[in-house]
């Protein structure tokens, strides 16, 4: 019995010695020490450098010779902000308490085509609300529903009052102008209600390991038929240049429902599932992970362009008539306001 | 008629002992338990969440069951963990939070020596762990499962001692898992694909003293006092494991302090 208990304590010491720390190595909280880890983190964990064209070691080279000890929080979020602009991705985004940074250039460099105000025109006053979607029925029977986010949980109840409110019209405007994203859970809920089989609309894919190119195979997303009321009539999305993250991807989904047309201008794009991390100084850094593309195994992250392009004129905003609004309700057979 | 009745009754009582003769004997159960409340330092490290550490506070209950009969040189041990953890990293206070429940069923042999009063336990354990982390600041990837289950071989070293008059026993538990599995997400995976999705990717892994080097350990004194047997003690346990190109540890230093029942 001793024997077997000696044995016994051997192979326990003998467990010890396999042990080892599983650590990582932590950067200095210092300006050079929250750049380099900001880089690493990015190294290892950005999605798009192929796609970007982006030669992240020639940027360490750059923005390297800018950091010093000596700069202030501003100066340093300012040089890092530069940084992480070369990859032109609003998915990107540092983090301090006192600002972030951000790339929003694939809306600001172009027509924002969206009026608050001629969209409170056309919703008037007497508008419905329902999981934050604001709905009406246009003096032409034409159903208008504004979804400017994808933040909130949309309820299947929600979803069913809101399609059984609009039943009898003979189209709908679904207004996804100036919506900046949110869940895509949000988004498949909402286009599940315009499909009656399962459509395969685009694939997924996420990193593997820290090399730029280390990916998992594309895996297929299908939009499968929502359990409720599914909305049989044709639809119109409208779109702008502001439609990113989730929905994008929502437009990506109902470009491939049946009588589904998109009108407007090109989305935004953000077809990178965002991911969080942080810097030593408690900054948060978010960037895109999860690389999502269309179902031609596309890329959809530079957005997707309309199947019918219209802009905002001058001369129907003087009017008070939204050209892209007024596109649409043509599509849908409906009459001018 | 008599003599009939005398041997049915010879007969009967015959087989009544003999009937009493095959019932098995009874042995006693020797049951040793304790239950004890611990606080403690813990260091958390997971790649999947933050590149940085995280440091805090564990707070935890542990219950120790250990039952042998009179006869027997087997042991059997149920031991139940919770553990609660607040961490932040350097930049951000209390971000982290972190619950996790640990069951751990052992059967281990025992050798006792009479001088000194030594008993040694050792054997092997079940040991399944279910809990999780979430940071409070991150966006698609705000929380860590933790789910793993593994065959440990498992000790305990006991010398039972007196000081004066009052008696005294020191306890030394150790337990490494050996070979077993866990939950963990893929490098950049996100849960939206696990778990809406249903997209697997090497989500359940194979660990190992090379991928997983694990050790727990427990020192603690039972001692005296007003009539009822105190225990206290100190909790070392180190919980790693690499994993889909991530790292994961969580180091905790706790003290314990319970009593035996």
């Amino acid at each position: 019995m001793k024997t077997i208990a000696r044995h016994l304590l051997l192979f326990l010491a003998a467990l010890l010695l396999c042990t080892a720390c599983v650590d990582e190595d932590q950067f200095a909280d210092n300006p050079k020490g929250n750049f380099e880890a900001l880089w690493k983190i990015m190294d290892e964990h950005y999605c798009f450098f192929q796609e970007k064209g982006v030669d992240w070691d020639s940027i360490h080279t750059v923005y390297a010779q800018q950091i010093n000890n000596q700069m202030t929080d501003e100066q340093l979020l300012e040089v890092l902000g530069n940084m992480l602009a070369t990859l032109k991705d609003g998915h990107v985004n540092l983090f301090a308490s006192f600002d972030y940074t951000r790339y929003w250039g694939f809306h600001e460099n172009y027509p924002s085509n969206y009026s608050d105000t001629l969209v409170s025109r056309y919703l008037g006053t007497d508008y419905r609300i329902a999981s934050g979607m604001k709905y009406r029925i246009l003096d032409d029977q034409i159903g208008y529903l504004r979804c400017a986010t994808f933040e909130n949980n949309i309820g299947s109840g929600n979803l069913d009052d809101i399609l059984l409110y609009l039943a009898p019209c003979r189209g709908l405007i679904i207004d996804l102008r100036d919506n900046g994203g949110g869940m895509i859970t949000s988004a498949e809920e909402l286009a599940a209600r315009f499909t009656n089989k399962s459509i395969l609309v685009g694939y997924i894919r996420h990193k593997t390991g820290k090399g730029h190119n280390d990916f998992s195979p594309m895996q297929e997303q299908w939009l499968k038929p929502g359990k409720g009321l599914r909305w049989q009539k044709p639809v119109v999305v409208l779109t702008n240049r502001q439609v990113y993250s989730a929905a994008n991807e929502f437009v990506k989904y109902m470009r491939y429902c049946p009588n589904v047309k998109v009108v407007g201008d090109r989305t935004g794009g953000g077809a990178g599932l965002p991911f969080s991390s942080e810097l030593p100084n408690g900054w948060s850094i978010r960037f895109s992970s999860c690389p999502m593309f269309d179902r031609n195994r596309q890329s959809t992250e530079n957005g997707m362009a309309p199947d019918i392009s219209v802009s905002l004129t001058m001369e129907d905003f003087y009017r008070n008539r939204d050209t892209i609004i007024e596109t649409a309700r043509k599509i849908l057979g409906g009459k001018k306001k | 008629m008599s003599r009939l009745t005398t041997t049915i009754a010879i007969a009967a009582i015959a087989t009544s002992l003999a009937a009493q003769e095959n019932q098995p004997v009874q042995h006693a159960t020797q049951r040793e338990r304790a239950g004890q409340v611990s606080v403690g330092y813990t260091d958390i490290l997971d790649t999947y969440l933050s590149q940085e550490k995280f440091t805090g506070t564990e707070f935890g209950y542990l219950s120790q069951t250990l039952w042998r009969r009179d006869s027997s040189k087997i042991v059997r041990e149920a031991v139940h963990h919770v553990l609660v953890s607040v961490a932040g990293t350097r930049g951000n206070d209390k971000s982290l939070l972190s619950l996790l429940y640990n069951l751990r069923l052992g059967w281990m042999y025992r050798w006792h020596w009479a001088s000194p009063r030594l008993t040694l336990l050792a054997g092997g354990a079940i040991d399944g762990t279910l809990g999780g982390a979430y940071d409070t600041r991150n966006s698609n990837n705000p929380a860590q499962a933790r789910i793993a289950l593994s065959i440990d071989p498992t000790a305990r070293l006991t010398w039972q001692l007196h000081t004066g008059r009052r008696p005294l026993a020191l306890h030394y538990d150790v337990t490494m898992p050996l070979i077993g599995m866990a939950f963990s997400p893929n490098y950049g995976q996100s849960y939206y694909e696990i778990f809406s999705r249903g997209d697997y990717d090497h989500n359940i892994v194979c660990t190992s003293p090379f991928s997983a080097p694990q050790l727990y350990q427990h020192l603690s004194l039972d001692f005296r006092l007003w009539r009822t047997t105190f225990r206290v003690g100190y909790l070392g346990e180190y919980r790693q494991m690499k994993a889909n190109n991530l790292k994961y540890h969580q180091y905790t230093h706790s003290i314990t302090l319970g009593w035996c029942y």
